[in-house]
């Protein structure tokens, strides 16, 4: 059974909230979605078969060497930073 | 007629002749870009100033892709261009790097005009829920393109461009293609690199392009294919060239449709005029088919694996699009949220930045992710998966590919009802080109008619690594459908 406390549950873990009338839009949807996983759980003869987690085996995954290949510079590393002091990333404090 | 409007392969030859000059061509392509900016909505950011720069330096005039403008999915990462994969969360990012396949174009000398709009982070069907607003369809401004590639299927179809990148998890290239009446083609799984691609789903992703034919689409794949260090998932070079290869002897092939999905009596109480059209088209199709030496069967599936399609889709979609996305946090991503310690700034930034439809399919991962749902929903959606690709790699034993129609219907009105979402044509007919993301096999669609001047097309899908079968036969099909090469903006205005 799922109930608007519950979904409320799901997204704090995944940390975003909703308002209250879209937890009711989500409510309503999921008496679709629940009915569309029926249709997984009525399938049974599943016993034994290993979840599929890629399309095909993939043969030539080696790791890699962990060589520094690739570095950016500093001015293109700050670019993406809403406030920078010199060459640091300024940060709101968070530490009590 | 504009050199813009040809083929690659005619614009190639107009370019090496000197009848047309690259810059002539990226300066129209621009122009078209923002004329039809505000009726289509097709890009984020139309990059003039980079165009017009790069056009000056390219030299790689051996490449058929030499001057050739193109549209880029902005969900591919672009060295120092606003990449926001059209959510607020990520608005303002500008990427250090360039995803290989924006490298690759690169270097083939083709020119990038700009960045497309795509539903949020690419999770969604129906080019209405990125940040920029709703993409429209060239062909009929009140109805949908389809997503989530939208405006590079827009720019495609409306003739801005003549080819585009996007990225396809369930259907996200193909489906639009069908709607904008142009060629959509994803390869094998890792036969492009994702190296720079935004994630949505990395079992299921695959990046794939948009072109107004196959032999076009064979161009563009030649020159952005290729095994890629930076990308684990990425293939093996296959060496071969396709645009060479293609040579439209279909002769002896063998396809199948699915008896469960083309059985009108599947259908009771779901049927209309639209529907009747694409059976209709499909018959012609086959027929077809068989004009060109191919032999079409039919071929029976378990209707419980086939009704499954959509739900496995979407648990297992949704449960990894919650990971992928877990570094949107306004602190490695995003603007940044406000609050007292590190977990209020987080909730904060996700809160704003996610749109109420994505937070919606979140929350659906979240929920076949919870201990007690792992076994019997995630997992047990990964057991059928193997089920169905298993079907279809036994079925590719005797066959060549399978053939099906794209959609049920025309690209529907922005307010049209909601087609029901339990219903069999939504379950059976609207959903099934996932197969091709579950096995990673290379599938393509192509414009197989139109049903009151809006397009309607098929889909051909074949085994794995088999891309050049596949091409193959779309291309010579695409030469006796008669729908070659359309624009709509040409038909319409």
């Amino acid at each position: 059974m799922i109930t608007k406390d519950k979904l409320k549950e799901y997204a704090e873990k995944l940390m975003f909230r909703l308002e209250e009338e879209q937890y009711d839009t989500l409510l309503k949807e999921f008496d679709i979605i629940l009915e569309q996983m029926k249709l997984i759980e009525d399938i049974k003869e599943i016993d034994g078969i290993e979840p599929m987690t890629f399309p095909f085996e993939l043969d030539n995954v080696k790791p890699r060497e962990d060589d520094k290949v690739e570095t950016i510079d500093t001015e293109m590393s700050l670019s993406n930073a809403k406030e920078k002091i010199g060459t640091e990333v300024k940060v709101p404090k968070v530490v009590e | 007629m504009s050199y813009l409007d040809l083929s690659i392969e005619e614009m190639h030859e107009a370019i090496i002749n000197g009848k047309v000059t690259p810059e002539e061509l990226v300066k129209e392509s621009l122009q078209r870009a923002k004329e039809y900016q505000e009726e289509y909505n097709s890009f984020v950011t139309i990059t003039e100033k980079e165009a017009l720069d790069e056009v000056t330096k390219i030299d790689n005039n051996d490449s058929y892709l030499y001057g050739i403008p193109c549209a880029i999915k902005d969900n591919l990462s672009t060295k120092g261009i606003l990449t926001t994969a059209s959510s607020n969360i990520l608005k303002d990012y500008v990427p250090c790097f360039d995803a290989t396949v924006v490298s690759k174009l690169k270097e083939s000398g083709s020119i990038s005009i700009g960045k497309t709009v795509l539903d949020e982070l690419a999770m969604g069907g129906t080019g209405t829920t990125g940040h920029t607003g709703i993409v429209r369809n060239p062909w009929n401004k009140e109805r949908l393109i389809g997503g989530s590639s939208a405006g590079s299927c827009a720019a495609v179809a409306s003739g801005i461009v003549p080819f585009a990148i996007g990225s396809d998890t369930g259907d996200s290239i193909r489906k639009p293609a069908i709607y904008g009446g142009i060629v959509g083609f994803k390869p094998t799984y890792g036969r492009i690199s994702r190296y720079g691609l935004f994630p949505f789903a990395c079992s299921l992703d695959h990046v794939g392009c948009f072109a107004r034919s196959v032999k076009d689409i064979a161009y563009v794949v030649d020159a952005i294919k290729g095994h890629d260090e930076k990308d684990m998932t990425s293939l093996e070079n296959d060496n071969v060239k396709y645009s060479d290869l293609l040579d439209g002897d279909v002769k002896g092939k063998k396809m199948f449709y699915i008896k469960e999905i083309m059985d009108i009596n599947n259908y009771e109480g779901e049927v209309d005029k639209e529907l009747e059209e694409v059976f209709k088209n499909f018959e012609s199709v086959k027929e077809k088919c068989r004009e060109l030496g191919m032999e079409v069967c039919e071929e029976s599936i378990d209707i419980r694996l086939l009704k499954a399609i959509f739900s496995t889709y979407m648990t297992i979609s949704c449960a990894e699009a919650t990971s992928n996305n877990s570094n949107l946090t306004g602190i490695q991503f995003g603007p940044r949220g406000e609050g007292k310690n590190i977990e209020e700034i987080m909730f904060d930034a996700r809160t704003k930045g996610f749109s109420e439809l994505i937070k919606r399919r979140f929350v659906l991962g979240s929920y076949v992710l919870q201990k007690e749902n792992q076994e019997k929903l995630f997992l047990n959606a990964g057991r059928i998966r193997r089920l169905i690709v298993d079907k279809f790699n036994e079925l590719f034993e005797k066959y060549d590919a399978f053939i099906l129609p794209g959609s049920s219907s025309i690209a529907p009105k922005f307010q049209s009802e909601n087609i029901d979402k339990l219903s069999n044509r939504y379950l059976l007919l609207e959903n099934h080109m996932a197969i091709g993301n579950f096995g990673g096999m290379p599938s393509i669609t192509i414009p197989s008619g139109k049903i009151d001047n809006m397009p309607i097309g098929i889909c051909i899908t074949g085994k794995a690594k088999d891309d050049l079968n596949v091409l193959n036969i779309a291309y010579a099909l695409e030469n006796v459908l008669g729908c070659k090469g359309q624009i709509a903006g040409k038909e319409n205005k």
